[in-house]
């Protein structure tokens, strides 16, 4: 069976002026279905890059990137746009939720616009946000708030999440619990979860553990020890 | 940069704007100045000569005094075309500016007004019209004038030309000759130019020119004096002359005339001697007919006679041959009578001896007989014989004896008879001696016959001859006749000739009478006209006009003084919001310096050296925005308007004008927004710590709105529209800022179209609703039934129906203060159809009825009258009327108070003067065609064509579009900056949220419409109040611009509201489609790796 998700000599250039930097090249991975696949390494090793094509956010300058059968990287504009609505969801370092809308609404705007979506109200509830359904961005704590995004992302019912340092801004304990939510997302609710990180400890909770570094991919290994988020430490 | 651009373009329309007014009059001023343009001009009833000129110019102060003719005057081209020109002499004041071929050298030339004639007019000939009176043309040296030139004239800045009194009332340009092209010994107008340099228009020149003109017009009365004295005494002297030359020419006329009567009587005579001549003739003529034809008549009977005798004398002649043959035949009978006469004898003799013989025989016989008888007796006797034989022997010789005595009878008888015959011829001798003595006779007889008819033929010939002289003679008398007829009747011509002429010389003689009556009659009219004129002359006035009654220079002042008013009003909606603009640009550039801040703030940097980095960028980029802003303004701004304005006015190209002040203000203006607003920024932000400051500041946070309370309105809202909702509230000062920009724009466009509204609709609003009557023509005088029946005839040239009023200027008094108002009464009957009085609502106001008013609104505005109040009018011989008021109505040029004419009847206890009459044209009619006719009419002094009118109006306000425009350029820069800078700001400000929202999966038009749905809704709103602005603003401008004569309708069509509606969303739309750009230009990634 083919993979989920597959890097084919994905090449990403950024030209500069002049200069050009390389910032991907040869890359080669593939993630199964339901997998909760972590990417990881040093900063500026192109992770975010990764994610940024794979999320449809950007596009690569060689190579082929499919998902789910489908060639992500021919696709034109509207069709990536389509793509990031229908099949994605993201979630961020910094939240980027909408200030001016509440917890709920928030994930009502990401509800709204598609085909299947997960009933917001009881998205909320899955991460444990029923009460401050009404409360704004500015008054939630920075877990509640990436919890927020969560749930944004996941009313969305995508095929593929994808995290990008979601534990970044917050603290320990916060960090682990987000993490727990999208470990459980993904085995309760079978999504292939993708998650960026530069913190190697969490690789021990991943199905699928891709190591980037200097713009390619040194390793990736199938994790057949997966230890509970609850037991890592960092 | 948005300081910048926000800096530079308010500075440009406000210095822009606000140095139009002064550029415009400092270009004309220089015009003016480089032109020669007077200061003072001086009329005199009597018109100056050249020792006024002369006295004036040594008088005084003035820098240059000159003398100059001005007279209006028919035309004609040589293509037909023809009107009415003023004709000027040229001068070395009020120079004219040459716009293409030369100045005119000669007396003949001239060169005509640019702006009526083309260039193509050069080579052309004016003609002077036959139709100008002849005292008008007199004023000219010559008919015809070569063209060779075209002219633009400083006392015609604009395009308007004026009137006159002459032709259609409206003159078509002007025209300027050399003094060699006029033929007068006076100056119509004198010039006076002072030297001076005061602004236009300014105080100081009005003080300057009505202090001179008080002693300018001393002088022009004295010098009006002094020639009064002498045109009078001069006058005196010729009309002295005159009646001197008028005696003699009456005496010798009258000696003229009685040669001429004397000739004429001659000729009388002779005539009558001549027809005296030519009666005998004819009487003479019919005698000599008469004994033609007598002649004639016995000529005939001569003929007739002559017939006869001829008859007769072929008769004679016959007769005469007749007798011949009758006389020969008698002499042959005779001589026949006489052969047989003597043959007659012969045989007589014959007979006579045969007789003999015959008797002898018989003798003989009867013996014989005798011895027989015997021999037989003796026989018988002898018994010889028988007695038988003897009887027959015997009876025998018996019958023998009877047959010899019948013998003998007879031979006695023929015995007898020849001595018958023997008479016979003696007889027949006779007979024949008798008829040859009758032949004798009838021969003599014959020869005096033929005698007599020789004298007869002879006669006759002699008679015929004497008929045929005869003949002659009348033939001779006939043509005699024939001749003296012809004589006769050539005589007759000659004589009806002599006749006709001397009828001619009579009806000359007394043509020659009549004229020399007449002309005498005439000259001593004339002359006691000259005397009465001399005794009527008046004392001269004088008129010292200064430059305010040059239609051109005031015009200007009005036109220039609504640019004013519009720059007075216009840059503070654009200062206004470059200050709001500033706040929000420095607002959110020092928010996101913050950091910035913070850092040198914690490195241990002064606030004053922190705040002065941000002053000084936010003023250099006020500093350069005013520069540029007010170099372009400064330059562009005049450059347009003028350059629109070129259409009616004349001048040079517009100069650039570098206003100090102006510019001081721009700059301290703008620094103080720039750099005020930075502070009052700054100081917020440098209040705080430097670790506060170098914290990411916490995007605000979301709010509810207050709409949200209101549930049930709040649910039924999408969720989009609750977001945009949200935002909008969310940032009072940029909801506000969009608001006020957006509504301003909104409110300069919604004003742009009212000005054009309000003044453009005047004059259709006047003379389409109100004045509807077609052609108001005003009269010399009273409209006698003389001159209505002839304004009936007009009715083939489309003339409609009429109504005579009575139009009068009066003073209208009011508490405070007296103002010049027109009276007009009418006739109550007949003005609905002239007149449609109605209120701004548009409801009627019926006709006044005796004793009440209807009044103007504005007359009512301006000194509060209400309907039921009491008005008084007072005329120029201080009469007055009071009047109650029963409407006000709607009225925009010139004030009006309407009576009907019963109200003056009753209450000035006269009749009014019919003064003027209100036309209306038929259908088909032309305005022209009938007023043509009717300026033809004597009676008529003036008429005004109200679409002529309504079309003059119409090009004046012509230039409102000029204002609508720069309006419109002003209302779309504004709109633009502030939407764009807000629209920008707010883009920035929320390119993270953006951002989100692409990667959560917005389409691009989702995106746009999920950011600017704010702006379409804020302009929504500001429209909204922009209208409300508008409104108000428009009522303000208007106010400012206010005329005298003319009240505009402050009013703004509902399709102006629309149009400014729809430019506003246009331009909205315009910026959201530049800004949309931006949108997809966001980089996701990007946006959403930065921490701020």
């Amino acid at each position: 069976m083919d993979a989920f998700v597959s890097f084919q000599d994905v090449e990403k250039v950024y030209k500069t002026g002049e200069v050009e930097i390389r910032a991907l090249h040869n890359v080669n991975f593939e993630i199964e279905k339901g997998e909760f696949c972590v990417i990881v390494g040093a900063s500026g090793a192109g992770k975010t890059t990764i994610l940024n094509i794979l999320g449809g956010m950007d596009t690569l300058s060689g190579g082929k990137v499919m998902l789910d059968g489908q060639e992500i990287s021919v696709f034109n504009k509207k069709q990536l746009t389509a793509y990031r609505r229908y099949d994605v969801g993201f979630v961020f370092q910094f939240y980027n939720l909408v200030q001016n809308l509440t917890a709920l609404e928030n994930v009502e705007l990401a509800a709204q616009i598609c085909r299947e979506p997960l009933e917001a109200a009881a998205v909320l509830e899955q991460v444990g946000l029923t009460e401050r359904a009404n409360n704004f961005p500015g008054q939630l704590s920075g877990g509640e708030q990436q919890r927020v995004a969560i749930a944004r992302a996941l009313a969305k019912n995508p095929k593929l999440l994808l995290c990008d340092e979601p534990t970044g801004a917050l603290d320990y304990n916060t960090g682990k619990a987000v993490l727990k939510l999208l470990q459980d997302t993904c085995r309760v609710m079978g999504k292939t979860v993708v998650v960026i990180t530069h913190n190697q400890a969490i690789t021990a909770m991943a199905d699928r553990i891709i190591t980037v570094k200097s713009g390619t991919v040194a390793d990736m290994v199938k994790n057949n020890h997966i230890v509970d988020i609850a037991d890592i430490e960092w | 940069m948005a300081i910048f651009a926000i800096i530079a373009m308010g500075v440009g329309f406000f210095a822009g704007l606000k140095v139009t007014k002064t550029a415009m009059t400092a270009t004309v001023r220089n015009y003016l100045n480089g032109h020669a343009f007077y200061d003072l001009r001086l009329i005199s009833t009597l018109g100056f000569d050249y020792e006024d000129v002369a006295f004036l110019r040594e008088a005084k102060d003035a820098e240059a005094v000159e003398g100059s003719l001005s007279f209006d005057v028919l035309y004609k081209l040589e293509d037909g075309s023809q009107g009415v020109i003023k004709a000027y002499s040229l001068t070395n004041m009020n120079t004219l500016k040459l716009v293409s071929g030369r100045m005119p050298q000669r007396g003949d030339e001239c060169v005509v007004d640019s702006k009526f004639f083309g260039q193509s007019a050069i080579g052309g000939i004016l003609y002077l019209s036959e139709d100008n009176e002849e005292e008008d043309l007199e004023h000219f040296s010559s008919s015809a004038y070569t063209i060779v030139g075209t002219v633009q004239s400083p006392l015609y800045l604009q395009f308007e030309r004026g009137n006159t009194s002459l032709g259609t009332g409206r003159l078509d340009g002007f025209v300027y000759l050399t003094e060699n092209g006029f033929h007068t010994d006076y100056f119509t107008d004198i010039y006076v130019r002072f030297d001076q340099n005061f602004d236009l228009y300014s105080q100081e020149y009005d003080d300057f020119i009505s202090e001179k003109k008080t002693v300018w017009e001393t002088l022009a009365q004295e010098t009006a004096q002094r020639r009064f004295l002498d045109i009078r005494r001069e006058a005196e002297e010729e009309l002295a002359d005159a009646r001197k030359e008028l005696a003699e020419k009456k005496a010798e006329g009258e000696a003229e005339l009685a040669d001429a009567r004397q000739e004429l009587d001659d000729a009388e005579r002779e005539i009558a001697d001549g027809e005296q001549a030519i009666a005998d003739a004819r009487v003479e003529l019919a005698d000599g007919e008469r004994t033609l034809r007598e002649k004639e008549a016995e000529l005939a009977d001569a003929k007739k006679l002559m017939a006869e005798k001829q008859t007769e004398l072929a008769e004679a002649r016959g007769t005469i041959a007749e007798k011949e043959a009758e006389l020969a035949d008698g002499e042959r009978a005779l001589a026949e009578g006489r052969t047989e006469l003597e043959s007659n004898e012969g045989t007589l003799e014959a007979a006579k001896q045969e007789l003999a013989v015959n008797m002898e025989m018989l003798n003989a016989s009867e013996k014989q007989l005798a011895m027989q008888a015997a021999g037989l007796q003796a026989a018988a006797a002898a018994g010889m014989i028988t007695p038988e034989e003897l009887a027959a022997g015997l009876a025998t010789i018996a019958a023998g004896e009877q047959e010899l005595a019948t013998h003998r009878a007879q031979l006695e008888g023929a015995a007898a008879q020849l001595a018958e015959g023997e008479t016979e011829i003696t007889e027949a001798w006779k007979q024949i001696e008798e008829g040859e003595r009758e032949l004798a006779e009838g021969r003599r007889l014959l020869s005096d016959a033929r005698r007599e008819l020789a004298d007869g033929e002879q006669a006759f010939a002699d008679a015929q001859k004497e008929l045929a002289d005869g003949e002659i003679a009348i033939e001779e008398a006939k043509e005699e006749i024939a001749s003296a007829k012809v004589t006769l009747t050539e005589k007759e011509g000659e004589l009806a000739d002599g006749r006709q002429k001397f009828a001619d010389g009579q009806r000359e003689y007394q043509d020659a009478l009549k004229e020399f009556q007449d002309k005498i009659a005439e000259a001593e009219g004339e002359l006691t006209e000259a005397e009465g004129e001399l005794a009527d002359l008046k004392e001269p006035e004088t008129f010292v006009l200064g430059r305010d009654t040059n239609m051109g220079y005031v015009l200007f002042e009005s036109d220039s003084d609504i640019v004013e008013g519009i720059a007075n009003i216009f840059p503070l909606f654009f200062f206004l919001v470059a200050v709001l603009v500033c706040v929000t640009t420095m607002n959110r550039m020092v928010e996101e310096q913050r950091t910035q801040i913070g850092v040198l703030k914690a490195l241990g940097y002064g606030n004053a050296t922190i705040m002065s980095k941000y002053m000084i960028y936010s003023g250099l980029a006020a500093v350069t925005g005013c520069v540029v802003g007010f170099l372009i303004g400064t330059w562009g701004f005049p450059k347009v308007i003028w350059y629109c304005y070129g259409i009616m006015y004349q001048a040079d190209p517009i100069f650039y004008v570098f206003d100090w002040k102006l510019a001081v203000i721009s700059i301290s203006v703008s620094l103080l927004c720039s750099i005020g607003t930075t502070w009052l920024s700054c100081r917020v932000e440098l209040s705080q710590v430097a670790a506060t400051l170098m914290r990411p500041k916490a995007p605000k946070a979301g709010k509810r709105v207050f709409l949200e309370y209101m549930t049930f309105l709040w649910k039924r809202l999408s969720f989009l529209h609750k977001v945009s909702l949200r935002n909008i509230f969310r940032y009072k000062k940029r909801l506000f800022m969009m608001v006020l920009g957006i509504s301003g724009c909104t409110a300069l466009l919604v004003t742009g179209f009212g000005i054009k509204d309000s003044i453009a609709d005047v004059a259709d609003k006047q003379f389409l609703e109100i004045q509807t009557y077609d052609i108001g023509v005003s009269l010399r005088e009273n409209a006698d039934e003389d001159f209505l029946a002839r304004l009936d005839e007009m009715h083939n040239y489309g003339l409609g129906a009429y109504t005579c009023v009575m139009e009068k200027s009066m003073d209208f008094v009011a508490g405070s203060g007296i103002k010049s108002v027109y009276l007009v009464a009418g006739r109550a009957e007949e003005m609905a159809d002239f007149l449609k009085l109605h209120t701004q609502e548009g409801k009627p106001v019926s006709y006044p009825d005796v004793g009440r008013a209807v009044i103007s609104d504005k007359l009512a505005k301006t000194y509060r009258v209400h309907v039921g109040d009491r008005i008084i009018l007072r005329d120029e011989n201080m009469r007055t009327l009071t009047l109650e008021v029963s409407g006000i109505y709607e009225n925009y040029i010139n004030n009006y108070v309407h009576i009907c004419q019963d109200t003056w009847r009753e209450f000035m206890g006269e009749e009014p003067e019919q003064n003027t009459v209100y036309l209306n044209l038929e259908e088909g009619g032309t305005a022209h065609g009938l007023s043509a006719e009717l300026m033809k009419l004597d009676e008529v002094a003036n008429v005004s064509v109200n679409a002529d009118m309504m079309e003059r109006i119409g090009s004046m306000m012509a230039s409102l579009d000029v204002i609508v425009v720069v309006v419109i350029f002003c209302a779309a820069g504004l709109a633009f900056i502030v939407l764009y800078n807000l629209t920008n700001i707010n883009i920035t400000e929320r390119i993270r949220e953006i951002a989100t929202i692409k990667v959560l999966g917005f389409y691009k038009k989702e995106t746009a419409s999920y950011v600017f749905r704010e702006n379409v809704m804020l302009t929504v709103l500001g429209t909204a109040v922009g209208f409300l602005l508008g409104f108000w603003l428009h009522r303000i401008v208007m106010n400012k611009i206010q005329v005298d004569m003319i009240s505009f309708d402050i009013y703004i069509k509902p399709a102006s509201y629309v149009y400014s509606g729809l430019l506003t969303v246009a331009f909205a739309w315009f910026v959201d489609k530049v800004m949309e750009r931006k949108l997809e230009g966001i980089s996701m990634t990007e946006s959403l790796k930065s921490v701020d």
